[in-house]
């Protein structure tokens, strides 16, 4: 299993956006999940939620992409500054991996043209669906702030975006590997996810009850080859995904298969939870990890390794190693 | 010992019907699938036609009849019970997966992966009529109509098809949801193939898409991208006259598998992968860059892979959407990665036959290529009848070209400038 180096983050996520405060507040104790108010969710079985407090910054994206998305962008845009402190610079050689959890459409948009639908969805063009905007369909396309992001960042290489439950995790396998290949020099991974959509929480609560807590969140990292001088120095992440076509949570040998592939080569890590305190963050959740754990291992005191997993209802999992490196001055070989 | 991935199955579920054997009889033959929308009522619609699957709801009786797979009936219950197979894709998904395996002779693969291309969440207009509140003229996401709705209502999972057949042919390796756009299909070809080269024995791969509901075409047409003439011929790839895309639907399904593998059980492959590449325009969401330059990138880099010059070519499956733009773009690309070659390559483009696929459309043009191993036919590019200047490569016309080729390329592009290349090769 192959590792790469993180050498830029950005994130938002319940807890804060800035990585070194929301880290203090776990190390804390504190717990995001809050009674939901930024939307209406009174009649909702679900109504606590781990919220994103920030607005993203404003934005010509804005036409095309929702919240989450385009804190995703400015997360990445954080991401790039730091990385190119480090010397990476995009262009032909660096890829983009994108991971986005669903595609909710723009449904306030469409609301004006649904007053006069009729119920057997007869004369549909006339009755409204005419009227959407143009760019409706633009808004909720499954790459859209991908391929901003590569228009926004210079990223001219190997990409993809992938979708569901694991996706946080399979953009970063799919990275790690393309570094390791010598397909990119670079990689930029982000990540993002809401919950907290209306008919979402309806779904969720009619499924799960009231033992989740939503959460949503945005992620970005760089990454180079584990041997490329510009990591030098710089925490590790490994990442593997899972899946045993279990229509619920996966089965715990599924969970161990996924940290056995990601442990290969790696000698014992500690386990570490800390996505729970920000909630459910879907396709989120394991770049959000990555970034805690590099956090809490770059300021020492918990081993030089952290695993953490992430488990998506249809029965898959994502599972990364977080590791200080070799070559980094006083880490245990 | 050098991983070499290979193609041991295929499975396709088209406008020309159920089953790979339809798409490649019709293709054969030269004729189109494009016609009337029939699974809506697409009457006061400025978008009347599509490549559309014959089937008007495809429920669990129609995937259990069409899969025939000793496992489909409780998956096909199972998703119809929650609303799952309300979205097209996944019962087109499903039948496709079911063939594929078939045909490539394997039992349960426990440790197989599933890498689907798959495009939007489907959403029905019909559930949001149902709970959408006149006094407040908004949609009231917690009430209760009087009609149940389905579990899965108004957020189908974005991965739910290719879950589904992971469940269906006991594959318990990771699934991965590929969601570029229409560069889906054609990059999760690839990325199961770098997973086979990888060790990885067996991947199910390719893609499964469907626009064919009210609330997608209204998307479309609204965009402008699709032809505006409701005539069977819309959509006219590569032609002075073009004027837009048709959209299509459906899936194709591969098992693309280590060659010794194969080998080891007796398998015939249909091709060998023999290379891929990817790059991002980052120009604009709707058009790519003019001149091709990163799409021709993508093209290279799937032949340095293949360690093939660009003379090995003997056919492009060419994205070839038929829009205004797409087209002579494309051809720029394939003068910059081709060279002189791509003045002699054959070149065609399947959208006016079976429609724009999207997030499925690599995938059903690999399937439609694999004509030129199986038939010894390049499939042809239907409506074309005066090909623009601007698309100056040789453009095979409506009729299929009978060629011996040992080297393909297929290229797909997906909105926001995603362009992916794939090098198929002939196994022998």
């Amino acid at each position: 299993m192959s590792a790469a180096a993180i050498v830029g983050v950005g994130w938002r996520t319940p807890l804060g956006r800035d990585v070194a405060g929301a880290v203090d507040r776990l190390l804390a104790g504190d717990v995001a999940a809050a009674p939901l108010t930024r939307i209406p969710a009174a009649s909702y079985q679900l109504r606590r939620a781990a919220v994103v407090a920030d607005e993203p910054a404003r934005s010509k994206h804005a036409r095309f992409l929702r919240r989450m998305a385009l804190h995703a962008i400015d997360a990445a845009g954080e991401a790039l500054t730091a990385a190119a402190a480090a010397g990476v610079v995009t262009g032909p050689r660096v890829g983009l991996y994108a991971a986005v959890g669903g595609l909710r459409a723009h449904w306030d948009d469409i609301m004006a043209a649904l007053a006069r639908q009729r119920d057997d969805g007869a004369d549909a063009w006339a009755r409204g669906l005419g009227t959407i905007h143009p760019f409706w369909m633009l808004r909720h396309l499954s790459n859209n702030a991908h391929a901003l992001l590569a228009a926004d960042s210079g990223a001219r290489g190997d990409g993809a975006t992938f979708g569901g439950a694991s996706a946080g995790a399979q953009a970063l396998a799919a990275a790690i590997r393309a570094l390791a290949a010598g397909a990119v020099d670079a990689a930029i991974v982000v990540a993002y996810d809401s919950l907290l959509e209306p008919e979402t929480l309806v779904e969720l609560g009619a499924r799960e009850g009231d033992d989740v807590v939503p959460g949503e969140a945005a992620a970005a990292l760089v990454l180079v080859a584990a041997d490329d001088p510009r990591g030098a120095g710089r925490v590790r992440v490994r990442a593997a995904t899972g899946a045993d076509g279990e229509r619920g949570r996966p089965a715990d040998r599924t969970v161990a298969a996924a940290v056995d592939r990601v442990t290969v080569g790696v000698a014992a890590a500690t386990p570490l939870d800390v996505v729970g305190a920000m909630g459910e963050l879907g396709a989120a959740a394991s770049p959000v990890q990555a970034i805690a754990l590099a956090e809490l291992l770059g300021r020492g005191g918990h081993g030089p390794r952290a695993l953490a997993t992430a488990t998506g209802a249809p029965g898959l999992v994502g599972a990364i190693v977080v590791e200080l490196p070799g070559d980094r001055p006083g880490a245990p070989p | 010992m050098t991983r070499r991935a290979v193609i041991t199955g295929v499975g396709a579920v088209s406008a020309f019907g159920v089953g790979v054997d339809a798409l490649w009889t019709g293709l054969a033959a030269g004729r189109s699938a494009v016609g009337p929308i029939r699974s809506f009522d697409a009457r006061t619609f400025p978008v009347q036609v599509a490549g559309e699957v014959p089937v008007i709801e495809p429920d669990a009786d129609w995937v259990i009849e069409h899969a025939g797979h000793p496992q489909i009936d409780a998956v096909a219950d199972g998703l119809e019970g929650i609303g799952g197979l309300r979205d097209r894709k996944v019962a087109f998904a499903l039948a496709a997966a079911a063939e594929a395996w078939r045909h490539a002779g394997l039992d349960v693969v426990a440790d197989a992966h599933v890498v689907l291309g798959l495009g939007l969440e489907h959403a029905s207009l019909e559930d949001l009529v149902a709970v959408f509140d006149p006094a407040t003229r908004h949609v009231d996401w917690a009430r209760e109509p009087a009609a149940p709705l389905p579990e899965l209502r108004f957020r189908q999972p974005l991965d739910l098809a290719a879950r589904a057949i992971a469940e269906l042919l006991g594959a318990r390796g990771p699934v991965v949801a590929n969601v570029s756009a229409c560069a889906a299909g054609a990059l999760a070809i690839a990325q199961a193939a770098a997973r086979v080269e990888r060790g990885v024995d067996v991947v199910i791969t390719g893609a499964a898409d469907s626009m064919v509901n009210p609330l997608g075409v209204a998307g479309m047409a609204r965009l402008g991208a699709p032809s505006p003439r409701a005539a069977l011929d819309a959509c006219r790839p590569f032609d002075r006259h073009r004027d837009g895309l048709v959209i299509g639907e459906g899936a194709a399904v591969f098992v693309v598998e280590d060659e010794a593998h194969a080998r080891a059980r007796g398998a015939r492959p249909l091709a060998r992968v023999l290379g891929w590449g990817a790059t991002q325009d980052g120009f604009r969401l709707t058009a790519p860059r003019p001149e091709g330059e990163l799409a021709a990138r993508a093209m290279t880099a799937a032949l340095t892979r293949a360690g093939l010059p660009a003379t090995a070519i003997g056919y492009v499956n060419a994205h070839g959407t038929g829009t205004p733009l797409n087209d002579p773009a494309e051809c720029r690309a394939l003068h910059r990665a081709l060279g002189a070659h791509a003045d002699r390559v054959a070149v065609s483009s399947q959208k006016g036959a079976f429609g724009h696929l999207m997030a499925a459309a690599g995938a059903i043009e690999l399937a439609a290529a694999l004509l030129a191993f199986e038939r010894d036919l390049l499939p042809g590019t239907a409506h074309l009848t005066e090909r623009d200047p601007d698309c100056d490569v040789d453009v095979i016309g409506p009729a299929p070209r009978p060629a011996r080729i040992d080297v393909l390329l297929s290229s797909s592009f997906g909105f926001g400038g995603q362009n992916a290349a794939l090098c198929l090769g002939r196994w022998r």
